[in-house]
């Protein structure tokens, strides 16, 4: 047992070794943020603001995140509700193939996507929904969703799982209907966690690039995201918007984070028992 | 009155191999076993929680096919598991969503429940923000607030304090009578069982078998000082006191222990398991008198052992019946469990035969006496006394030293007219009986005449008995003719319509051990 003094451990030589590292990754994050406010005055930074381009990156990407996001949480609170509850043979399986968009690069992802829904798809029908969705704002979505949906699964699962399997029990035994016991016991008792997983599925959706470069391209004004503005103008060697849609992602992303951890601090199951 | 009538056939489900059980609606059922034994498992089970075969019945409907939100029952889990998103009332809210109660009645019900319950002043507040007795009473209050046909109690009391749980199990006793609930509760508390039930049984291995009320119930050790210090004084006080005066001394069990195991256990030395933590049990195969369960008590005690509970000598036990529990390091429950269950079976043996014989005299002539004999095997005196008496006989002689029994051998021996040494002896013993043992009728006859007290027949037939009953009637004296030689359980119905007023027999004493199967299992 290390010393204690005043509630706290002293310091020991190890410890000075160990901040270095610390600061060296705090000093990156600061140091990429500082370059990106730092290259505009804030004159340049209203003017890039109210750029046209910018204002539609903006509005586009609110737009197909939200709907990217309400299809994640859609399908899977549900799938994840079946999955929390049920054991069946072959799991272990399921399991990690609903894993493999969490690691799977998105830009692999996005190209899958293509060939599913292209001209060329094994399946037919599919190659005629594909000629709806492809490089237009549709096909953005349906980029997103895909992403945002495992991530939505897997954190609602696990708070699923955290709810004591005794509640839904009793519950049954207290006349409540499946359905109902789902309602009133275990979407309360799971929201905490559910709610963080769809804060971050929604960052995800937003930052959302290489994906949606493959089923929804990037065309100016048409299929034009934030992080695809920033693609665009970097290219075009315009960087006022660019900085300014990636100060804008930055600035969405923080607020997230703070929004997660407000709920992760919040009524979840964890804090009950 | 709510209550529904409860059947299970043949529910076999995880640890559960078979359970019937037959429940009368309004009964108050206990279930008592360790942990382990499956009786939370059949909670669940009746709830509509856990898969299984046989068949369940409530109030004459399947249960089977009904998922648990239709089978309207109030079930309190162990860990009661009230819902913390919810204040107290919104729990007792919940509940009320399938009883007959209409929206606009639940604030009423809940009112009028959480009043029985004694616990309105909590209605607003959240389950966590209560005390551990205060979330018993919710959970209750939410079992019942729904009107179920049918209780089911896991442990209601395990968590509480003594104090909360004496007051809680008077007030739930209460809430059953007045509403008729039917109820099944599982215990492994035996005193809250017996306190509670109208009926108790026994889950032991997945079964259900009978239980019987200890007399000698727990031998309370909690004043102890140390953790692993038996009291044996104290222990062994317990035991005394309630049991029968017929006790076989420290220095008899020691003997009989020594005599097993003069110099160790050697297979639980060479197996190195002596210091590991053990339970033992021991179960009537069969229907009998209990008889010995003191000693065997007190040799498990004496080795170091401890003993949880056991039923008293006398007890009646069905097949199935667990009568001793016992806990120690198996060291200790090794050494004693062979002498002790032989002992218990070779004592239950004989008690159990006195029982059926004198049955069998009574049923004939509900006044007649049944004494055994002295011919017990040499050296068992007083274990085999002990016997006799639990199975409801009586001895007939203890020994030569204080009654006074003539026989043919000591007549052969007298000379002069049979009044001149009748009046002797008699002067002799003034305060005894004088008992002369005959095998003639028309001896038995001129001894009564004589003045002999008691005329003791010695192997006459039935017709024999029966006619010197009648001539002494007749002739009008006060003479106790006793029938001897040959009695056993098939002809005591027989000589005991003859109406003689004592049967002697030595039959008790002859036949087979009776069955006990005594498990040692590890602790934990």
């Amino acid at each position: 047992m290390a010393p204690v003094t005043g509630g706290r451990r002293a310091t020991t030589p190890l410890d000075i070794v160990l901040v270095l590292p610390l600061a060296v990754i705090g000093l990156a994050i600061v140091a990429v943020v500082f370059g990106l406010v730092a290259r505009l005055t804030p004159g340049e930074l209203m003017a890039a603001l109210q750029e046209r381009e910018t204002l539609f990156a903006l509005r586009l990407s609110l737009t197909t995140s939200l709907i990217s996001l309400a299809i994640a949480v859609t399908l899977g609170v549900p799938a994840a509700y079946l999955l929390a509850r049920r054991h069946v043979p072959g799991m272990a399986l399921v399991d990690t193939l609903l894993d493999l968009p969490l690691v799977m690069p998105p830009l692999v992802a996005g190209l899958g996507l293509l060939f599913v829904i292209g001209r060329q798809s094994p399946v037919p029908p599919l190659a005629r929904l594909g000629a709806e969705l492809l490089f237009s704002p549709a096909g953005i979505v349906l980029a997103q969703s895909f992403v945002a949906t495992t991530i939505v699964l897997r954190s609602a699962k696990a708070a699923f799982v955290a709810v004591d399997p005794g509640y839904r029990a009793v519950a049954g035994t207290l006349g409540l209907s499946p359905a109902r016991v789902l309602l009133s016991i275990d979407l309360p008792l799971a929201a905490g966690g559910i709610a963080a997983g769809v804060v971050l599925a929604w960052a995800r959706a937003l930052g959302e690039f290489g994906a949606t470069l493959m089923v929804a391209g990037a065309t100016r004004l048409h299929t034009e995201t934030l992080p695809m503005a920033i693609f665009l103008n970097i290219a075009t060697g315009e960087t006022g918007v660019a900085v300014a849609c990636a100060l804008v992602l930055m600035a969405t992303a923080f607020l997230l984070l703070l929004l997660m951890r407000a709920l992760g601090g919040g009524p979840s199951h964890r804090n009950w028992s | 009155m709510n209550g529904r009538a409860v059947r299970l056939g043949g529910v076999a489900a995880g640890i559960l191999k078979g359970v019937d059980l037959d429940v009368a609606p309004g009964g108050f059922l206990a279930i008592i076993g360790p942990s382990g034994a499956g009786k939370s498992t059949l909670l669940k089970v009746i709830a509509g929680l856990m898969p299984h075969e046989g068949g369940i019945e409530c109030g004459g409907a399947g249960f089977e096919r009904l998922p648990p939100h239709k089978r309207n029952i109030g079930y309190v889990p162990q860990d009661l598991c009230l819902f913390p998103h919810r204040t107290i009332a919104g729990n007792l809210r919940l509940a009320l969503r399938r009883s007959r109660f209409s929206r606009a009645q639940w604030p009423g019900r809940i009112a009028a429940q959480l009043d029985m319950l004694r616990i309105s002043h909590l209605a607003e507040r959240l389950p966590t923000c209560v005390s551990g007795g205060e979330r018993q009473r919710v959970a209750l209050a939410r079992a019942l607030v729904g009107e179920p046909s049918l209780m089911l109690l896991d442990e209601p009391f395990s968590s509480l304090d003594p104090e909360t749980a004496e007051r809680l199990r008077g007030e739930l006793r209460a809430i059953h009578d007045r509403l008729g609930l039917t109820t099944l509760m599982v215990t492994h508390n035996m005193e809250e069982a017996f306190e509670l039930g109208d009926r108790v049984l026994r889950m032991e291995d997945g079964r259900l078998c009978p239980a019987v009320r200890p007399r000698c119930a727990t031998l309370h050790r909690e004043s102890v000082p140390g953790p692993d210090m038996p009291d044996p004084a104290r222990g062994r006080s317990t035991l005394q006191e309630e049991t029968t005066m017929i006790i076989l001394s420290d220095a008899e069990l020691d003997a009989l222990v020594a005599q097993d195991v003069p110099c160790g256990d050697l297979t639980t030395d060479i197996l190195a398991i002596g210091a590991m933590p053990a339970r033992m049990t021991f179960t009537a195969r069969e229907e009998m008198v209990l008889c010995g369960s003191e000693e065997a008590a007190r040799m498990i005690e004496r080795a170091g052992g401890r003993v949880i509970s056991f039923a008293a000598s006398g007890t009646r036990t069905a097949p199935g019946t667990v009568f001793l529990e016992a806990e120690g390091s198996a060291a200790a429950l090794h050494r004693t469990w062979k002498v002790s269950m032989t002992l218990v079976e070779y004592a239950s043996g004989i008690a159990t035969r006195a029982g059926r014989l004198v049955a069998a005299a009574r049923g004939a002539n509900p006044d007649i006496g049944v004494a055994c004999t002295r011919k017990n095997f040499p050296g068992t005196k007083t274990i085999s006394v002990k016997a006799v008496t639990a199975g409801g006989a009586s001895m007939h002689r203890l020994g030569l030293s204080e009654t006074v029994l003539v026989f043919p051998n000591h007549m052969a021996f007298l000379s002069g007219p049979l009044e001149d040494w009748v009046s002797r002896a008699k002067a002799q013993v003034a305060e005894k009986k004088l008992m002369v043992e005959s095998d003639d009728v028309d001896d038995a006859e001129a001894l009564a005449r004589a003045g002999v007290d008691v005329v003791q027949l010695d192997k006459m037939p039935v017709e024999a008995v029966a006619e010197v009953v009648a001539r002494v009637n007749r002739l009008g004296l006060s003479t106790v003719v006793t029938a001897t030689g040959g009695i056993n359980v098939e002809n005591a119905a027989a000589y005991a319509a003859t109406g003689c007023a004592l049967l002697v027999t030595s039959s008790c004493y002859f036949g087979r051990p009776a069955d006990v199967k005594v498990v040692i299992v590890p602790k934990g």
